[in-house]
């Protein structure tokens, strides 16, 4: 049975709950850390709704909004504790859209960051940031690119060919043919998928799954099945 | 408290008996109503199958664990007040007494067969040009040399590697950073390799307090309960898709390593098992996740 205290409890706690959110997440307001990490923990081991596709969600849903909260998160010491939201939000910076700003996302790209954690998790979280940089047409980039080609790790060098066409477009062909004729068959394989999307003018999707002209404003819209999956999410913090 | 796998048997009988599982002898008799708990053994078959390359952490298919949370723990429970129509947090209600079987053909799969990319991971799925993931060749083929749907259908294999990786629209392989992925079916899009777990052990092994699927010793708890809960529209949208991983892990993680019960009511050690996630579960009518497994296809009665 509920006693006059616990009612009172669920009441507040409902109040807070259902009406709190009505009257402050107003659109076009930046989201708070609280709320992006809400959203992180709404997924991760879900096919479908999995670490990938929920920062996915926050960018096309909420874009710019979520710039703020995403580099307070990343500014902070990487710890286990906050190891998979800052999974999240790296995986979250990838898209350009959101605004992160690279600078922070090369902190963990590089070997400084995470470096208190354990190997096998701090190497997760640089290849997320060095693949976050692969998506921003920004030819700022390209010394770390041209740095990273020589990491004896083909798991994070493997990023390099499309990181150097999306930063620099056409201008990259020079260098992606070079890496092409190297003895490393990492290279050797993406340089030649680089080259062959550049190949294909506009439409080329070097930046992930855009073009490089459209990587700005990626991804523009929410796909249904992401809208379905987070349509709960929609109603507390809305577009 | 009214016994959980007596409520159980009468979850079956409420939900079941109109459907073709009641044309099993056994649940006619739990249709009958005539059926008692220390009659019944609930189980459930799981198949591990694992890398044999040394980075691969066997120790993530802990089946002592999994059968503590799904056997023997007490479950956390809501009920709802019959006088003023409000849910409540009541405690604990009895253990869910289900048995979590590892099944005889567990064991390794070929290295041969199976190779890792750079010795790092394995190539479970794919994002296609438009961004939605699919099912990679690697991957698929190592579900369907596994997964027996002709003679055994209802045996979840669980795959345990060192890495998962997933390969992305411009053929770069992705760790996977979670401690363990799983499918089921009717979730749209991705209903392929249904059913199975996967488990990233090389990250599963710190079970690092933020990571979904959490405790060290509870991944593979935690996948099963994605595994025997029901899907939508059986279960709420908004319990499976927002808050499914947080209401397995305040339900599954009772009494394993990581977070105990608080004595405040309402309150956990779990950081992301907050009281307004609670408020929002009971909002949704999200019970114990013990009965809403009662109607999982890969549920076997025996007596």
């Amino acid at each position: 049975m509920a006693t006059p205290t616990r009612m009172r409890s669920w009441c507040a706690t409902a109040i807070i709950a259902c009406v709190l959110p009505i009257a402050v997440n107003g659109q076009g307001r930046p989201l708070t850390v609280a709320e992006v990490t809400q959203v992180f923990y709404s997924g991760g081991d879900e096919a479908g709704w999995d670490e990938f596709m929920v920062p996915k969600f926050v960018a096309a849903a909420y874009g710019p909004r979520a710039k703020s909260a995403l580099e307070e998160i990343l500014r902070e010491p990487s710890t286990p504790q906050n190891y998979y939201v800052q999974l999240e939000a790296l995986t979250a910076a990838q898209y350009p859209r959101v605004g992160v700003s690279t600078d922070i996302v090369r902190l963990f790209a590089g070997h400084g960051k995470s470096m208190s954690l354990p190997p096998e998790i701090s190497g997760i979280l640089r290849q997320r940031a060095i693949k976050a940089l692969s998506t921003h047409p920004d030819p700022n980039l390209t010394s770390f690119w041209d740095s990273l080609a020589s990491d004896p790790n083909p798991m994070f060098r493997q990023f390099v060919a499309f990181g150097i066409a999306c930063a620099l477009g056409d201008d990259a062909r020079a260098r992606l043919q070079t890496l092409a004729s190297t003895n490393d068959s990492v290279a050797v394989r993406q340089s030649n998928r680089a080259l062959q999307e550049l190949g294909k003018g506009a439409s080329g999707r070097v930046c992930g799954e855009s073009t490089r002209l459209g990587a700005p404003t990626f991804p523009a819209d929410l796909p249904e099945n992401l809208r379905l999956r987070g349509r709960g999410l929609l109603q507390r913090i809305p577009q | 408290m009214t016994n959980t796998l007596f409520r159980w048997v009468q979850r079956v009988h409420a939900s079941n008996c109109v459907g073709a599982v009641c044309g099993t002898l056994l649940l006619l008799q739990a249709c009958a109503g005539a059926v008692t708990t220390s009659d019944g053994r609930f189980s459930a078959n799981f198949r591990e199958v694992y890398h044999p390359s040394s980075l691969t952490v066997l120790g993530t298919f802990n089946l002592p664990v999994a059968q503590q949370v799904w056997g023997s723990n007490r479950m956390l429970c809501w009920e709802t007040d019959r006088n003023t129509g409000f849910p409540f947090y009541c405690g604990h209600e009895d253990p869910c007494g289900l048995t979590i079987v590892k099944t005889d053909n567990s064991g390794a799969m070929s290295a041969t067969a199976f190779p890792l990319v750079n010795d790092s991971g394995f190539r479970l799925d794919a994002v296609d040009a438009i961004g939605d993931e699919e099912p990679y060749v690697d991957g698929q083929t190592l579900f369907d040399t596994y997964y027996d749907v002709v003679h055994a259908p209802d045996t979840v294999p669980v795959f345990l590697l060192p890495r998962l990786i997933q390969v992305d629209a411009n053929g770069q392989d992705q760790w996977r950073g979670a401690n363990g992925l799983s499918y089921t079916y009717n979730y749209p899009p991705t209903d392929y390799y249904a059913p199975s777990i996967w488990i990233n052990t090389r990250v599963a092994q710190f079970g690092l307090p933020g990571v979904p699927g959490g405790a060290p010793l509870s991944v593979l708890a935690h996948e099963i309960g994605h595994i025997l809960l029901p899907e939508p529209p059986g279960i709420s949208y908004a319990i499976w898709g927002d808050n499914s991983t947080i209401y397995l892990h305040i339900q599954t993680h009772v009494g394993v390593d990581k977070i105990g019960i608080d004595p405040n009511v309402g309150a956990t050690n779990e950081v992301t098992a907050t009281d307004l996630n609670r408020q929002y579960l009971i909002d949704v009518d999200g019970d114990s996740e013990c009965i809403d497994a009662s109607g999982s296809r890969y549920i076997k009665v025996s007596f």
